[in-house]
């Protein structure tokens, strides 16, 4: 008799995780000396400048195996090459009317790639920091329990803002937020509980 | 034995294939400065193993072909550089010191070293998957080549995301 899952079966596996419980810990950006310059309060719990409050969605990051297909006189193998992190995740973020979100994306990118001045003029230098110093050492993606215990940590090493939306059409006829989507880069990462 | 030799998918199985990737080199010599002084950024080498040169003999109505000599062996590389560009300095360097055609602190041109002076050694290991050599240290598959730099260099500019890379031939003249 095949064994498919029952109901009691489905209720013995016990606390399954919710897709809604987890938690970002911004406080590594701290590394990040363009960042330190904006004044920003990045820190968990700072109303209106909490990067983690304001966040809606976080895509995990994953990697893909580079695999090999070997044929030869029409038999194929296929074997495993290396392995290699996907390299971007996104996030979208609430923005507020102190506009954290917009003002950390233009000081980051503006580190990245020198665009305006000191002075405001469009300078457009493209001088830029040196590369550890426009990357997060990590970033860690909390995934947690009923009782807010981590569970997983999905962390990501060697961050920078790659790419961004700045939050579609200013609109006349539509109730709704802003929403500003990152697309961060990342060297690699790991996950474990 | 006759065949079938070959039995698809279990022949293909049976073997333990290499990669490309696994392979790891360094200066020896300690020519090259800091950080690529323990490894060598190399994204790309090919070596030749060997060239066998055959002549033709006619004969009747046939051609026949039998070897005379062997080539020296040449190899090609193409590697990174930092923000410094320290291996662009190393290796314009190495090709002003070979032929004296530019000018470096206390060289000039007008003189060609000798190939006792200009040769550098590259160790290059084939890695298994462990990352240890693919065989014994001491076969050919990880060799100290002694080489130095041949034909044009250059260094190149682009308007693209890209960090330096060089493409460079070498000559082999001694193998360890």
């Amino acid at each position: 008799m095949a064994l498919r899952p029952t109901v009691n079966s489905m209720r013995s596996v016990g606390e399954y995780q919710r897709q809604y419980r987890w938690n970002i810990d911004f406080t590594m950006a701290k590394l990040l000396s363009g960042l330190q310059n904006v004044g920003l309060n990045i820190q968990p719990g700072a109303e209106n400048g909490d990067l983690n409050l304001l966040c809606e969605t976080a895509e995990l990051p994953r990697r893909t195996n580079q695999g090999i297909v070997l044929m030869n006189r029409g038999s194929q193998i296929r074997l495993p090459g290396f392995t290699l992190p996907v390299g971007i995740i996104s996030m979208s973020f609430v923005e507020t009317v102190t506009h954290p979100i917009h003002s950390v994306i233009r000081e980051w990118d503006n580190a990245i790639w020198s665009r305006i001045g000191p002075d405001g003029d469009n300078t457009a230098s493209g001088l830029s920091n040196p590369d550890n110093d426009l990357k997060l050492k990590q970033l860690d993606m909390l995934q947690l329990d009923s009782q807010d215990n981590i569970v997983r940590t999905w962390r990501l090493f060697g961050v920078f803002l790659e790419d961004f939306d700045p939050g579609g059409v200013l609109e006349g006829a539509v109730a709704d937020v802003q929403r500003v989507s990152i697309m961060f880069s990342y060297d690699d990462y790991d996950d474990f509980t | 034995m006759s065949g079938p030799y070959y039995k698809g998918l279990i022949s293909l199985r049976s073997i333990n294939w290499g990669r490309n990737y696994r392979y790891d080199a360094q200066f020896g010599d300690g020519s090259v400065p800091s950080p690529f002084q323990d490894w060598f950024p190399l994204t790309d080498v090919e070596v030749n193993e060997g060239t066998v040169v055959s002549t033709e003999y006619k004969f009747g109505q046939s051609t026949y072909r039998f070897p005379i000599h062997a080539n020296a062996m040449d190899m090609r590389m193409t590697f990174n550089d930092d923000e410094d560009y320290t291996l662009l300095q190393w290796l314009k360097t190495w090709y002003n010191q070979i032929a004296g055609s530019g000018f470096v602190e206390g060289i000039r041109g007008g003189f060609v070293q000798t190939l006792a002076e200009c040769a550098r050694p590259l160790t290059l290991v084939r890695l298994g998957p462990d990352g240890e050599p693919a065989t014994d240290p001491n076969t050919m598959l990880n060799v100290k080549l002694w080489i130095y730099p041949d034909q044009a260099f250059y260094w190149r500019g682009s308007s693209m995301p890209e960090i330096p890379t060089y493409p460079a031939n070498f000559q082999v003249v001694g193998v360890q």
